[in-house]
């Protein structure tokens, strides 16, 4: 976990100058905003964010507040309106009450968004006949962001000798990493993931978790959301936990542990107990010689 | 942390900068289609149009019938850059890399608009050129014009039936319905509101303008295409700009 990443201090140099005006790519005097917005953390901000959809109310009244510099989780069970929630962060639906701000705007008022906000909603966002280059290339010029960038990120998510294929053909797995690798494109300070590790095999698991906590550790605000608490536990700081649309609890990793109640006599039998992560090191040390997509890897 | 995960370079802050209006167009046109292959269905179009267009008799006029062809050939064109991001999902991507919807539909009408455009200068050269070389000198500027402004009145209408449509096979089927089957079914020489709603049609008011065809005025008829193009435009624009993606 955190103890374990060798994370070097100012890796995010961009950043560390300071983001970038909210205004600064859009169109001159229209959604222009003053200078001194880059001094503002890049938080996202919730404020009694509602979506209903005819009869059914998806969000309710959600407040809450992403910091910058640490890995905050999004949970709640399925149909829970996490998803709808990110969607309204990222001005793809529009909320029916209330609002949702990155770095005190509506993201929606970017004339560009990849040097922003970095996002993965769904790993099938992605015309299928074309390949992964194509595919980065055209967000990529849209922004303005050059071809190196592009292989840069083809060989962090470990898709470099396979970009040129077809994405159709591609797995899940290889999917969320291009993904990943779309979210990563512009070195935002702000990235939001939904389900980012959904079909990823163990090492895939292993460095999207690592490569989380080192974006928080650079400063970044880093939005994870899942239902797999399991998961959570190797990555988040803070959760933010939904259900029913509502918000249940907006804590830290170790305040929310607590909540456990204490275990009930066993109905079942017991799972044989393990050492922590000895599961996950076992198979990877299986697998080692067999991994195809390692991340990291140069072509 | 796994010896093998690398660690993102940051760019510095200098080597940002703008985007900017050729960044925007650019990925429009590298999504429109790998351009040979734009190229190469254009090329059938113009081939097969002139092909029909030998069977005119009249040597100083455009064939409408063959004009058909590149004006679904045009709508499908635009309905394709709009269908195609709502059935992949591509669209949320696109919408993060480029979250202002006004300047995302206005950049993807400039590129229809260009392509369709440079189409239909082509093939009015190819449609009098080929087939009849003596009488091409004799073809007015008007007609010309005509030719080139009716692909992107068509990749407009192509894109607003595809925003409200969204469905790949009914975008197509009512491309086809709108520039296709329509002229085909209320034809002017029949009864009055047949006689005016098929002149508003972009079909005959392309006829009249290009090949002398029909009782509009010129006018009239610059204005049913100019009108149908903005409908169209703002169709898409209001449209994709509502919408929960």
């Amino acid at each position: 976990m955190a103890s374990a990443l060798r994370v070097a201090p100012g890796m995010y140099a961009g950043y560390a100058a300071g983001p970038m005006a909210w205004g600064e790519v859009t169109s001159a005097g229209r959604r222009g905003e003053p200078a001194e917005a880059a001094n503002v953390a890049p938080v996202i901000e919730t404020n009694e964010l509602t979506k209903r959809f005819k009869n059914v109310t998806a969000v309710d009244g959600l407040t809450f507040t992403v910091q910058p510099g640490r890995v905050t989780g999004f949970l709640g069970p399925n149909g829970s309106g996490k998803s709808t929630t990110l969607r309204m962060i990222l001005g793809l639906n529009e909320p029916t009450h209330g609002s949702a701000l990155i770095d005190g705007h509506r993201f929606r008022d970017a004339g560009t968004g990849l040097r922003r906000v970095g996002a993965l909603l769904d790993a099938g966002d992605v015309h299928k006949g074309r390949s992964a280059h194509t595919h980065l290339m055209a967000l990529a010029r849209s922004n303005g962001i050059g071809k190196r960038r592009v292989q840069r990120v083809l060989e962090e998510v470990g898709l470099s000798a396979v970009a040129r294929r077809r994405v159709g053909g591609y797995s899940l797995g290889m999917r969320q990493r291009l993904g990943i690798a779309t979210a990563l494109l512009g070195d935002p300070p702000v990235l939001i993931f939904d389900e980012p590790i959904n079909g990823l095999d163990p090492e895939g698991i292993r460095w999207a978790r690592e490569l989380f906590r080192q974006l928080a550790a650079e400063g970044r605000t880093v939005f994870v959301s899942s239902h797999l608490m399991s998961e959570m536990e190797h990555t988040a700081d803070h959760l933010i936990v939904i259900g029913g649309g509502k918000l249940l609890a907006d804590e830290s990793l170790a305040t929310f542990a607590d909540r456990a109640p204490k275990p009930a006599a066993a109905t079942v039998p017991a799972v044989p107990t393990v050492a922590p992560g000895a599961l996950e090191a076992a198979f990877m040390s299986l697998t080692a010689d067999s991994v195809e997509f390692r991340a990291g890897d140069l072509p | 942390m796994s010896a093998k995960t690398a660690v993102l370079p940051a760019r510095p802050a200098s080597a940002r900068r703008r985007a900017r209006v050729t960044d925007l167009v650019a990925p429009e046109w590298l999504k429109l289609w790998p351009p040979w292959y734009t190229a190469a269905a254009s090329a059938a179009v113009v081939v097969l149009s002139v092909v029909i267009a030998q069977h005119d008799p009249n040597p100083y006029h455009f064939d409408a019938p063959a004009w058909l062809v590149p004006m679904l050939a045009a709508g499908l064109l635009g309905a394709h850059t709009v269908v195609t991001e709502h059935a992949t999902g591509l669209l949320r991507s696109t919408l993060i890399a480029v979250p202002d919807r006004r300047r995302l539909v206005a950049v993807k009408a400039a590129v229809i608009v260009g392509v369709t455009a440079a189409l239909g200068l082509v093939l009015a050269y190819a449609d009098i050129g080929i087939p009849r070389p003596a009488t091409a000198g004799a073809v007015t500027p008007r007609q010309i014009a005509a030719c080139v402004a009716l692909g992107p009145v068509c990749g407009l209408v192509g894109m607003a039936v595809a925003a409200l449509v969204r469905h790949l096979a009914a975008t197509a089927t009512g491309v086809c319905a709108v520039l296709g089957a329509l002229p085909l079914f209320l034809q002017p020489k029949q009864n009055r509101w047949e006689h005016d709603v098929s002149n508003a049609l972009p079909y005959y008011s392309w006829s009249r303008l290009a090949s002398d065809s029909g009782t509009m005025t010129v006018p009239v008829a610059w204005g049913t295409l100019a009108a149908w193009a903005v409908a169209a435009f703002l169709i898409t624009f209001v449209v994709l700009d509502r919408r929960d993606v």
